[in-house]
């Protein structure tokens, strides 16, 4: 099974190389590694000519991500292809693991367990307690019954030619990650998810690039919504987590940081602080379960609060998310880079 | 990205609830001679679903009983009534909310199915 790897890379010479170096250092080396310079102007190309993968360069700056590994599309000749952010690096085993469940017939996409490299600064703590949450617990049960809600974009394999009948990766909304898997869910395509495939994205470590990265997600979730809601009621199991993530995205925000605030001040009632982090425990049982094997039960106590704040600032951009998109009908199709 | 706020509202819920059919669903697999090997990953996902089952059911405990010892000393309603409306009213309205959303959803799907049915005939 041949692999060859897009990087898409926009000014990243500050960590492409550790990317590289990672993806030379697997037990399943790929064939060619590709990377994509966007247009940067501050020596990526160099970074990775140095080390040796093939380098191309578009006419002008591709406008996003999506974009990017698209025109990249057209080098690839192997039998699989997977796209990785040029700020990840990978577990010397994750190529290799990511791999396997391609034996399978039908299956089309895989994605691996995505962990914060860095776990300093309030947001990347925070965003270290949301993926081990989600990817220990939410996203194997979505496995389990074979719907994969997203295929992370920072650390994904494809078979090529379905990536070459569907166009490449689409450009039409903010997350062409979860634009690709619902499509690929809607055509019969499987998509797989391997825990024991890790990789190791930067994530944002302030509110600048955090405001970002969470108005990209907001936006395109909600840009998913509206574009596949009909093709989306016809896949048994991903319609119910839809309809579920959509409910709480809006609702649980206007509890956090509507409703509650009222609440606590008409009633003066110190107990209701208590609703904003109620559910810690819960919360906590596949935390530890997932924190335990990589020995950051520690790590993952500290961090614990972090994700509270970054729980109601991920519910302010949902709500201007859909306030924008639905109810003003601004499409948002402008790529802010936020790592 | 995991859209929806993990841990709040009805997703936690839902993904609990499928956690706990997994087992159910193991067994049916398995039976059609589907693909071997999940029962490690059926064990984790259940036991993650019961522990945190476990998890809530204590906090509701811990926070019935707090609020029996105010309500006494404010010489309040009963205690046992606190402890029925909180641990049960907290269950009942996010399972009816969680009901109504896989229901609208259900409801949105069939009429769609119409739509396209007559748009055809």
């Amino acid at each position: 099974m041949g692999l060859t790897v897009i990087i898409p890379a926009y000014n990243e010479a500050e960590f492409v190389g550790d990317t590289i170096r990672s993806l030379l250092a697997q037990t399943v080396p790929p064939d060619q590694i590709i990377l994509v310079d966007d247009g940067s102007t501050d020596g990526t190309g160099d970074v990775g000519r140095r080390a040796g993968v093939t380098v191309i360069r578009p006419p002008r700056n591709t406008g996003s991500k999506a974009g990017a590994q698209t025109f990249a599309l057209p080098w690839v000749r192997t039998r699989l292809v997977m796209a990785i952010d040029a700020d990840t690096t990978l577990e010397p085993t994750a190529v290799e693991r990511l791999m396997q469940p391609f034996a399978q017939p039908g299956v089309g996409a895989a994605c691996g367990f995505v962990l914060p490299r860095r776990i300093k600064t309030l947001w990347e703590r925070g965003r270290f307690i949301e993926y081990l949450f989600a990817f220990t617990f939410y996203k194997q049960v979505q496995d389990y019954y074979r719907r994969p809600l997203i295929s992370s974009g920072c650390f994904s394999m494809y078979r090529t030619d379905l990536m070459l009948l569907h166009g490449g990766w689409p450009g039409r909304t903010l997350a062409e990650d979860m634009d690709l898997t619902w499509t690929f869910h809607q055509n019969g395509v499987g998509v797989r998810f391997v825990p024991e495939a890790v990789c190791y994205p930067i994530e944002p470590y302030n509110f600048r690039f955090m405001r970002k990265q969470l108005r990209r997600w907001s936006h395109g979730f909600v840009q998913n919504v509206a574009l596949h809601w009909r093709g989306v009621l016809t896949v048994p199991y991903l319609r119910s987590a839809v309809a579920v993530a959509l409910w709480d995205a809006i609702v649980a925000s206007l509890a956090f940081l509507i409703v509650l605030p009222v609440l606590i001040i008409v009633l003066r009632s110190p107990w209701l602080l208590l609703a904003y982090f109620i559910d810690a425990p819960a919360i906590l049982v596949p935390l530890v379960i997932g924190a335990i094997p990589r020995r950051e039960f520690g790590r993952t106590l500290a961090s614990l609060p972090s994700f509270f704040v970054l729980r109601l600032v991920n519910g302010f951009f949902f709500l201007e998310a859909v306030w924008s998109e639905w109810l003003l009908r601004r499409v948002s199709l402008t790529y802010e880079k936020g790592h | 990205m995991s859209p929806g706020l993990p841990g709040t509202g009805i997703g936690g819920l839902f993904y609990i609830l499928c956690a706990l059919w997994m087992p159910v669903c193991e067994l049916w697999r398995r039976r059609q001679g589907g693909e071997p090997g999940q029962w490690p990953l059926v064990a984790r996902q259940f036991g993650i679903a019961v522990g945190s089952v476990a998890a809530m059911t204590g906090v509701f405990w811990a926070l019935d009983a707090v609020l029996v010892i105010e309500k006494v000393a404010a010489h309040a309603a009963s205690g046992e009534h606190a402890m029925w409306s909180l641990r049960l009213s907290a269950l009942m309205v996010t399972s009816g909310v969680l009901s109504t959303v896989l229901s609208a959803m259900q409801v949105a799907r069939l009429c769609l199915r119409l739509r396209m049915v007559r748009h055809s005939a």
